[in-house]
């Protein structure tokens, strides 16, 4: 290996790179840029969009002008939902789509209450299927009927059993709630959102893999549309100088969009919360999750590198690698979305082993394991260890591929024939 | 010495034969010429003696070395401009020709020197300080040119140089090569279906057709054996001859 020349091509990789805008754009500018955004966008949407309760009260009687005081006493308490009183049929509801959900109190409600010990009143709860708030109000409403139901059933104990105290009567069992993390130790406050964390820190390992595969599309596949490649081999470089000159530039891309994605991901955390509860929560995880966060980050690009420089070297132009790679990159990442939705570790280690095959899955086992289990450092540096390995043998079959002729005739499949096509006669 | 010495060489692509035995030698300092049709093998024996194919077939040595076994000390003496290579368009001329200069340059002067004798064959003048993605056709086939004569190679191997040229492109590009032999005393091997511009160039000439050599010769024994008044004509002529036989 003749350092002075790879020095030389990864200087000329770096410089191409460098001027590259939509790759810079991709690994620099929208993690720190767009992650934050979206965070801060989400929610302050969430924040500022209204809910509307409308009332719509038949009764007018004493519990239902209750009912309607504690509706507004609570939604003081639960951000930006208002409670609009003054309906006085649903056919005027109708007319204000903004409506998030009806509540209607039936004539008779306090009559049928108060009539006996046994009485029960009815209330009509009509969520609006199209709103996004209406599952929030409709928790609102439910509250403020329990509170009013509480109050009622106490004055029913004292007046039928004036010797029992009503609340001990009303919750003969006491709930101790009591969070905790790997290894039994109480939970932090803030340990309590690990689980959204994850879901944030999964998906921006998602959107970290799409720079390196442009840039390894172009640097490879690219130098052999644009017949450049060609030249290139036949100087006294080695291939494998060749090749390590473009790993080393793509390292340097990993490496700065690992960076910048783990910046731009603990910003898109700080604002969402912001805008969710209107306080900052440190993350839960603490440093060390960022630290290994980072190191995944870095590790899950270069396995992504890998990928796309077989592909490259495979693909006769920058357009069929980069779909290649992207698809097959795609469907490899699903891991990282069905983990969103279910524990991952769960599943592979219980029921789906062959998950453990995927490179991706160990992107997500990485983090998973280090906040789950009380040696979360070990396994999760263990799955780091396997991203690594998954690199190396994919680097060593794409050296094997750039080394030989394939890397100027692509094999390809048409119409059940099998030929050679030569990309460059 | 004999520059390049090739003896029965095969090249297969699947089950397709590109190359059917050829056999020619190349003196050094000569500017030795490949003609043919497209298709007829003249790119496939380029790039087995620029190393980057192998035959499947026959031997192939440059300045004694064995194009298989001996690459790494061929692939030091030789240059190529394949058909066609285009450059790194985000980087500038002089940016272009460095890149490729330190390849080859073992100290900071020689690879000053090979950038300097780059930017004279070039033609670029200031030109050659501006992004490759500004040029025109004609000014990176020139840029090309000169990154693949700049090292001052012991052989330079030449696909089609002039391919899609227009007049006056083409003869500051023949200009070029006739200034490095001359200075250089370098050998050329280039291919090109453009007889006059062969005619122009080479000291000898290989006709080559549908894989085989049909004839070889300096441009004035070609044409006299083909009782013919320029090269396309013998070619032709050759290609007659040849099918008559077969």
């Amino acid at each position: 290996m003749n350092l002075r020349r790879l020095r030389n091509i990864v200087w000329k990789e770096l410089l191409d790179l460098s001027r590259d805008k939509r790759t810079i754009f991709a690994a620099i500018i929208v993690p720190i840029i767009f992650y934050p955004t979206l965070g801060g966008l989400i929610g302050y949407m969430f924040k500022v969009q209204p809910a509307y309760i409308a009332v719509i009260d038949y009764d007018e009687g004493e519990y239902s002008r209750e009912l309607r005081n504690i509706l507004l006493n609570y939604s003081k308490y639960f951000g930006n939902i208002n409670i609009l009183a003054n309906y006085t049929s649903e056919a005027q509801v109708l007319e204000n789509p903004n409506i998030d959900l009806t509540l209607i109190i039936p004539k008779g409600f306090t009559e049928n209450i108060s009539s006996s010990l046994n009485g029960v009143g009815v209330v009509l709860i009509k969520p609006n299927v199209v709103s996004s708030k209406a599952s929030e109000a409709q928790s609102l409403v439910e509250m403020a009927i329990n509170a009013l139901s509480n109050s009622i059933v106490k004055k029913r104990i004292e007046m039928a059993l004036p010797n029992v105290e009503p609340k001990k009567f009303l919750n003969p069992i006491e709930k101790i709630v009591e969070y905790i993390g790997p290894g039994g130790r109480v939970a932090s406050p803030e340990e309590r959102f690990l689980f959204l964390t994850l879901k944030i820190f999964i998906l921006g390992l998602y959107f970290s893999m799409h720079p390196a595969i442009a840039f390894v599309t172009d640097s490879v596949a690219g130098e052999k549309e644009r017949k450049t490649l060609e030249a290139l081999l036949v100087t006294p470089a080695s291939r494998i100088e060749i090749l390590s000159g473009k790993l080393i530039a793509s390292l340097v891309l990993s490496g700065v969009a690992a960076g910048m994605n783990t910046l731009g991901v603990f910003l898109m955390y700080t604002f969402l919360f912001g805008g969710l509860i209107g306080v900052q929560i440190p993350i839960s995880g603490g440093l060390g999750l960022i630290g290994i966060y980072a190191i995944d980050v870095f590790l899950t690009v270069t396995v992504t590198v890998s990928i796309a420089l077989l592909i490259s070297i495979v693909s006769g132009s920058v357009r069929s690698a980069h779909s290649n790679a992207t698809a097959l990159i795609t469907v490899l990442a699903l891991v990282m979305f069905a983990s969103i939705y279910g524990d991952l570790e769960k599943i592979a280690s219980q029921t789906l082993p062959i998950l453990y095959l995927i490179p991706y899955a160990h992107s997500v086992l990485a983090l998973i394991t280090f906040v789950k289990y009380e040696n979360g450092l070990i396994l999760s540096i263990r799955h780091l260890l396997i991203l690594a390995l998954y690199t190396l043998v994919l680097i060593f079959f794409g050296a094997r591929l750039f080394s030989g002729e394939r890397i100027l005739i692509a094999k390809v499949r048409r119409k059940g024939r099998r030929f050679r096509l030569k990309l460059f006669a | 010495m004999l520059a390049v010495e090739i003896r029965d060489l095969h090249r297969f692509y699947g089950d397709y034969e590109a190359l059917k035995g050829v056999s020619f030698e190349i003196k050094e300092g000569e500017i030795f010429g490949l003609i043919g049709p497209n298709g007829s093998g003249k790119t496939t024996t380029l790039r087995i003696i620029a190393t980057i194919l192998k035959p499947s077939r026959g031997v192939v040595r440059v300045f004694g070395y064995d194009v298989v076994r001996e690459a790494d000390r061929v692939r030091k003496l030789i240059s190529y401009l394949p058909e066609e290579a285009d450059l790194y368009k985000r980087l500038t001329g002089v940016e272009n020709l460095l890149f490729f200069a330190k390849m080859y340059g073992e100290t900071s002067d020689e690879v000053k020197e090979m950038v300097k004798f780059g930017i004279e064959i070039s033609g670029l003048g200031n030109r050659v300080y501006d992004k490759v993605e500004t040029y025109s056709k004609g000014m990176r086939r020139r840029l090309a040119l000169a990154r693949t004569l700049m090292v001052k190679p012991k052989l330079a191997i030449l696909d089609e140089p002039t391919s899609g040229l227009d007049v006056y492109a083409s003869v500051n590009v023949r200009n070029s090569i006739k200034k490095f032999v001359k200075e250089t005393g370098g050998t050329v091997l280039l291919s090109s279906h453009n007889m006059l511009e062969v005619e122009y160039l080479c000291d000898r000439v290989a006709f080559i057709n549908k894989g085989v050599i049909i004839a070889i010769g300096s441009p004035d024994e070609l044409k006299r054996n083909y009782n013919a008044s320029n090269l396309e004509e013998a070619f032709v002529r050759a290609v007659e001859s040849e099918f008559e036989k077969t």
